[in-house]
């Protein structure tokens, strides 16, 4: 597996990179572009059209990209962010997926039966477009197919914090209500990840008294919208940007849930989330615990590649939360990941994440720091 | 950062010359460079502090508010809390683990006259030194081990000398975690009731010991009267078959109605009287169905011809012969209610119907059912029908008589044989009397031994019908009067003896077919002389090589198993009640011979 990283401001330097780095010595056939809205999807798409390469394409609230170079900035807007793979075409398929007309649940269904069909032990990374899309259905639709045990890897797409659409892509077509999936074998591809938060619940415990899926009516018999409001002093128009720094915290069998807004139905006074929120849960409001949750993370990747080593493809989902909340610190987190891995390091900000838990199971979240290593296993064919 | 401007200025500090400008040129824009990055950073922690402030700040203010509203809420419910403990007439208490109080209310605090604050903390020994309160601690540590409840507990405490009663309930107190912390009691004082309880049981008791005093009473009066009845009875018999005009056999069958009448009432207060004291046990013997309803056919099929009333006994054919049980007292229920059939029908018929109601392993379970064209019941009369001494009405007293014991009797005999009794009936059109009645199975009827040689046995035969002699014992001279007029009005030899003593001597010096023995006699009773009896006849036997065996037939008013027993152990060999006619005399001895 080869792998090389770039980012690019402007369509015009994509262009010049791919033409400089594509040569006969590396002819990738995957690729991973993150790009904003900004730059332009359909300009992007216009480019790697060029190539043939399956593409894995998703917008974002701001693009990641470092090599180790002293010049890289590490963390991007309005740019996009590359990651050029070449492998063995059998170990790996792409497909992109319309998800119009039915539940994120029945996306993820579809997802993971493609996979299933195509390999005995799949994997997957994923990518999930549309406002209102559940993250959690997406992966409980995935491993209704697949099993708890199943990798799953991803995030779900962004527009630069603006809250109204987004969107993925392949080498074809850019969709929004959509998800874009690879399928590894993991027989062949090896798949390890870390998912770490640092969010502390902070007030009172409350009930959410009414809700469906992702959308929250009411807590406490009060509209969900008027309790954010009146709890962070903030006005209609601040939500959802700041909401999603103070997600709920769904309090479960001694397991805390982080569950953000990512949407708002003025009209109803209600409130979407990146993922279910049960009715009946208990929950709080969490917030960041200051700047030293850098810290912890740097803490957690280290620990993570000191036990598992590091591989040849690295895939960073961070929610934008996150980026808002530590700002130009978040650096070190990306700084530490690649001191420890030695490996170029691609990803975005998202509004959700999908990745795997100490016990190896993978599940939807938000405010996370979601980091994918991906290599070919040292195994004779 | 402000390292970083340190490490800057001993940098341009350091500068002297134009060579060592150059030598720095190249290091400096890349410390400027980190020191903007470090700027930058620290600028937007800034910023962002300020900001995130107000948001937190809101959180935190609310969080503030819901806690004081928290904090209110629990207040009142608190007080709410308080008040309810405080009105439950009853000592309520928490306890900690090792058994101090944490929390009791006023009705605690004022039955010791101590306020809460004198009783946190201390145990019930420091509050109740004079109880032993070791039986209540150990259930205290099971709640508080086991987390469950204990409801009900009853314990005694002391106070000043004085018991007091209570029923206790213990339930754990747990924490969030589900983990038992304490313990809540509810405790009631039950002093009063119990007061109460002991008084009532004591009174239950003496009025049972006068009730079953009262019915052992009228049980042996009942018996004693017995005797002389069967005088008149026995004695009226004989009289009936000497020679009399009209007027003196009307006379006499006055005599015999009227003694027939008693005999019954006596019957029926001796049986009552009996359940009443919780002595009457029923046989469990093997006998035939169709003898007992021969037997009930026999006594009624008179009365109900002389009546003019069609009378017939239908038992389904799957009924099994032979059954075990009480024969007599089944005899007694069919006849009590068939009479009652006859009684109350003038006209039309008087029909008893068995049949199967119900069979396991070991047991079989019958219906009988008398059904009649009689004058009926009405509801009212249906409700009263099976109580004691209630008859429906006076004018029904007056004119068919009666105890208004019978039903009560047959309605508990019935239940004693694991059954039910009822009627169905409507006033005017008849009515149906049943009960249920289970019986054990048996396929094997008990069979008495008659050891005595086929020789004899042949002799015996012959005699029976008029040539046995006959050792009579006897002690009741009527009674005697009677036997040996029937038995000697047949052609049978009779020899009285007086009594067990005078039976054994004529037994060892003269010869008998037959000895006719009563039970209860002065000098030596009928057992212990059937035993000496059987020893001499032992004796004879073994000197002479013989087998030779005298029947010995006990006569006894209503032997109980035990007593029949005792008899077979004596040596006798069957049991005739009194009085006997000698029909039934010698429709036993052939049976007994015969099997």
């Amino acid at each position: 597996m080869k792998v090389k990283a770039f980012s690019a401001s402007l369509i015009h330097t994509l262009e010049q990179k791919l033409e400089e780095l594509i040569d006969d010595d590396f002819s990738p056939n995957l690729a991973f572009v993150f790009a904003s809205v900004d730059i332009g999807l359909e300009k992007v798409l216009e480019v790697l059209k060029k190539y043939p390469m399956l593409v894995f394409g998703a917008s974002t609230c701001g693009e990641i990209f470092f090599d180790g170079n002293r010049e890289t900035e590490g963390i991007y807007n309005n740019s996009v962010a590359v990651s050029l793979v070449e492998m063995n075409r059998e170990h790996f398929d792409l497909k992109l997926f319309d998800g119009k007309g039915i539940s994120s649940f029945d996306l993820g269904a579809k997802i993971g039966l493609w996979g299933k069909e195509i390999f005995d032990v799949p994997g997957f990374l994923v990518a999930v477009g549309g406002i209102g899309s559940n993250g959690q259905e997406i992966v409980e639709g995935i491993q209704k197919h697949t099993g708890r045990e199943t990798p799953i890897f991803g995030g779900l797409a962004g527009d630069d914090s603006k809250f109204e659409q987004t969107f993925v892509f392949n080498s074809k077509k850019v969709m929004t209500h959509a998800a874009v999936a690879v399928v590894f074998d993991t027989e062949k591809i090896d798949m390890k990840g870390l998912a770490t938060s640092g969010w502390v619940g902070i007030g009172s415990d409350k009930t959410v008294t009414k809700a469906k899926g992702n959308i929250v009516y009411t807590i406490d018999d009060e509209p969900a919208l008027k309790v954010y409001k009146d709890h962070l002093n903030i006005r209609d128009k601040d939500l959802p940007e700041i909401g999603v720094e103070y997600p709920l915290m769904i309090k479960k069998d001694g397991k805390e849930i982080l569950r953000a807004v990512n949407g708002v139905n003025r009209e109803e006074q209600s409130l979407v989330f990146a993922g279910t929120v049960p009715e009946g849960s208990t929950v709080t409001f969490s917030t960041s615990p200051g700047f030293e949750v850098v810290d912890h993370t740097k803490a957690d990747i280290s620990d993570f590649f000191d036990r598992y080593g590091s591989g040849s493809l690295l895939i960073l989902f961070s929610c934008m939360a996150r980026h808002k909340a530590l700002g130009p610190i978040i650096i070190e987190e990306i700084l530490t990941a690649f001191e420890k891995a030695k490996a170029p390091i691609t990803g975005f900000f998202t509004l959700g994440e999908i990745g795997m838990m100490a016990d190896k199971s993978c599940e939807f979240f938000n405010e996370t720091f979601t980091l994918v290593v991906i290599s070919e296993k040292n195994i004779k064919n | 950062m402000s390292k970083r401007l340190n490490d800057i200025l001993d940098i341009l500090n350091s500068i002297e010359s134009w060579e060592d400008f150059l030598k720095w040129k190249r290091e400096l824009p890349g410390q400027f460079n980190a020191l903007r990055k470090e700027m930058e950073a620290t600028q937007f922690k800034y910023q962002r502090s300020s900001k995130e402030k107000n948001i937190i700040y809101s959180l935190l203010n609310k969080t503030s508010q819901d806690l004081n509203h928290a904090v209110k809420t629990l207040k009142l419910q608190a007080e709410e809390l308080s008040t309810l403990l405080s009105a439950i007439p009853a000592f309520v208490y928490f306890k900690n683990m090792d058994h101090t109080y944490r929390l009791v209310n006023k009705t605690f605090e004022d039955y010791l006259g101590v306020k809460m604050e004198q009783i946190k903390g201390k145990t019930i020994r420091d509050l109740l030194p004079e109880y032993d309160s070791r039986a209540y601690e150990e259930k205290e540590n099971r709640v508080l081990e086991t987390g469950e409840p204990i409801y009900n507990l009853e314990e005694v405490i002391i106070k000043n000398k004085r018991k007091v009663w209570l029923s206790t309930n213990l339930a754990p107190v747990k924490n969030i975690n589900n983990e038992v912390i304490g313990l809540v009691g509810v405790s009631y004082n039950i002093t009063e009731r119990k007061k109460h309880e002991i008084e009532l049981k004591k009174a239950k008791e003496l009025a049972e010991e006068g009730t079953k005093a009262k019915s052992e009473f009228l049980a042996n009066v009942s018996h004693e009267i017995r005797t002389p009845m069967y005088g008149i009875i026995g004695m009226s018999e004989i009289l009936a078959q000497t020679q009399l005009n009209d007027e003196q056999r009307q006379h006499l069958q006055a005599i015999e109605n009227s003694a027939g009448s008693l005999l019954s009432l006596i019957n029926d207060v001796l049986d009552f009287s009996k359940i009443e004291a919780g002595r009457l046990d029923l046989e469990i013997i093997d006998f035939n169905l169709r003898d007992v309803l021969k037997d009930v056919e026999n006594i009624l099929i008179t009365r109900s011809d002389e009546k003019g009333l069609e009378f017939k006994i239908v038992a389904d054919d799957s009924i099994p012969e032979f059954l075990r049980g009480d024969p007599y007292r089944l005899k007694q229920i069919i006849l009590n209610l068939t009479n009652n059939a006859v009684k109350f029908t003038e006209k039309g018929h008087v029909h008893i119907f068995i049949h199967q109601d119900g069979e396991d392993e070991d047991e079989i379970t019958l219906k009988f059912e008398v059904k009649d064209t009689g004058i009926g019941i009405s509801r009212r009369g249906k409700r009263l029908l099976f109580k004691e001494f209630s008859q429906i009405d006076t004018s029904t007293t007056r004119k068919y008589g009666g105890t208004g014991l019978g039903l009560s009797i047959s309605k508990r005999l019935t239940e004693m044989m694991g059954g039910k009794i009822g009627v169905e009936s409507r006033l005017g059109k008849g009515s149906t009397f049943w009960f249920t009645a289970k019986f054990e199975k048996t396929k094997t009827p008990e069979k008495s031994l008659w050891p005595m040689e086929q020789k004899d046995k042949k002799d015996f035969l012959a005699k029976i019908e008029e040539d046995l002699s006959v050792l009579l014992v006897e002690d009741n001279l009527i009674n005697q009067k009677i036997a040996r007029f029937n038995l000697e009005k047949v052609g049978y030899k009779v020899e009285v003896a007086n009594n067990g003593k005078e039976a054994v001597a004529k037994f060892r010096n003269g010869a008998y077919d037959l000895i006719l023995m009563d039970i209860l006699m002065p000098v030596m009773n009928g057992i212990k002389a059937a035993e000496k009896i059987r020893a001499i006849e032992a004796e004879r036997n073994l000197k002479d090589n013989t087998r030779k065996h005298i029947p010995i037939v006990a006569l006894t008013a209503n032997a109980m198993k035990r007593d029949r027993e005792a008899c077979l152990a004596a040596g006798m060999d069957a049991y005739i009640s009194k009085p006997f006619k000698q029909q039934q005399l010698v429709e036993l001895l052939t049976k007994l011979i015969q099997e």
